[in-house]
């Protein structure tokens, strides 16, 4: 008897069934990853989107502060002012010294006329020119300098001339740093 | 094309999947992954401008609670110590001031290295790195007792214009002291600029309220005023609010 079947195209694939599962799966996996990437893609636009309409609201507050800061200029100018010189001042006030003080102690050391001079120098070493009219005198003035530098009211103190004179009288300079 | 058209028929199942994969990584690569870099560009940007938007009103909100004419006051206390230019009046009356109440005589007064008198000139300023100030020396001579030269040093680092005893010497002719001081006084001038717009404002710590007021309870012999404050500001957004 002749076939019934005068369908001439083969509907059955020449595939084996394992390329079939294959071609199934990928199939799958194709689907699901264009799916994922549209997915993201709409979250990375949507987050975008909301960023960027945030950053343009912050912008704005941005520009009404500094808006506001303008109204504010002068003082703000005052406070930079008085904040950069205030440094300066602290400094300066720091490197003051109160030298009539310190020539204050020196009363225990010698007095006009016995002391003819006193000199400082930028680096703040003094130094006394001392004239007596003994020996004796003129020992009790250094030792009432060496009991100073005991007394750390002077530090390095340091005999710079000494001279007899033909009168007998002795003239002597000495240096120190005050302890200031 | 028969051979072609069975080819087709039989693996058509796979035509989505060598379409869509490639598809999804062109995607992903020129797309998402760019995208996604911008976004996180924009993320960290409105964090930081979320912190300039913060800082802007801790700031602005420091400024109002300061006032203005306590800060003018402090301002002019200050520049009354170390001016904003040489002010040789002020040098002047100080001195003398001080010498007349001490009861010494002023003998001289020198100016040194003064250069011109308008500061803004580029004439000779000696700037001292380690106050951050220009320097003017001058040589005061004075005569007096011994006593009265105490007085007068003492008195010289205690008045509010801001002087430096660089050196001295002095030296006794019987009851008669004569002095040369070397000075030296210290001049600054105000900023012309304000800085960043985003630049934080603290309100004065305890030490600068101490500096200040050890400068008010000094005496004050000479008359500074604080003219010509035109401060400028760098921040492009920023307008000059003194301009006409």
């Amino acid at each position: 008897m002749a076939s019934q079947d005068i369908n001439l195209l083969k509907t059955k694939t020449s595939l084996s069934p394992q390329v079939v599962a294959v071609q199934g799966q990928l199939k799958m996996g194709s689907y699901v990853a264009i799916a994922i990437v549209i997915v993201i893609g709409v979250l990375v636009g949507v987050s975008y989107s909301l960023l960027n309409f945030q950053l343009g609201r912050i912008e704005n507050q941005k520009k009404t502060l500094i808006a506001q800061l303008n109204t504010l200029s002068r003082k703000e100018g005052l406070y930079v002012s008085l904040k950069q010189r205030l440094p300066i001042v602290e400094k300066a006030l720091g490197g003051q010294r109160l030298w009539g003080s310190v020539l204050q102690t020196l009363n225990s050391v010698a007095v006009p006329p016995e002391l003819t001079s006193v000199a400082i120098d930028d680096k703040n070493v003094m130094v006394l020119t001392l004239q007596t009219n003994s020996i004796e005198t003129t020992a009790s003035m250094v030792n009432a300098v060496i009991t100073l530098a005991r007394d750390r009211k002077i530090r390095s103190p340091q005999l710079v001339a000494l001279q007899l004179l033909e009168d007998g009288a002795v003239q002597l300079s000495i240096s120190f740093l005050p302890a200031i | 094309m028969r051979y072609l058209r069975k080819f087709i028929r039989t693996y058509q199942g796979f035509l989505a999947p060598i379409i869509l994969g490639p598809l999804s990584l062109i995607l992903v690569l020129f797309g998402i992954y760019p995208a996604a870099t911008r976004t996180y560009d924009l993320f960290n940007d409105v964090a930081s401008e979320q912190e300039a938007v913060n800082q802007l009103r801790q700031k602005i909100a420091n400024l109002e609670s300061m006032d203005e004419q306590t800060l003018e006051d402090q301002l002019v206390l200050s520049t009354s110590s170390i001016p904003t230019d040489k002010n040789v009046p002020s040098l002047f009356s100080t001195v003398e001031t001080i010498s007349s109440n001490v009861g010494t005589t002023m003998v001289d007064l020198t100016l040194t290295s003064l250069g011109s008198l308008a500061t803004a000139s580029a004439g000779r300023q000696i700037e001292d790195k380690t106050f951050g100030a220009f320097l003017m020396p001058f040589t005061v001579q004075v005569t007096g007792t011994y006593e009265q030269m105490k007085v007068f040093l003492d008195q010289a680092v205690n008045v509010r214009r801001l002087l430096r005893v660089r050196t001295f010497s002095l030296n006794f002719l019987g009851e008669e002291a004569r002095m040369q001081v070397q000075f030296d006084a210290l001049h600054a001038p105000l900023p012309t600029n304000l800085g960043r717009v985003d630049a934080m404002i603290q309100p004065l710590t305890q030490k600068e309220e101490d500096i200040l007021a050890r400068l008010n309870n000094q005496q004050n012999y000479s008359r500074v005023l604080l003219e010509g404050f035109v401060p400028t500001i760098s921040d492009s957004l920023k307008t000059d609010p003194f301009a006409p």
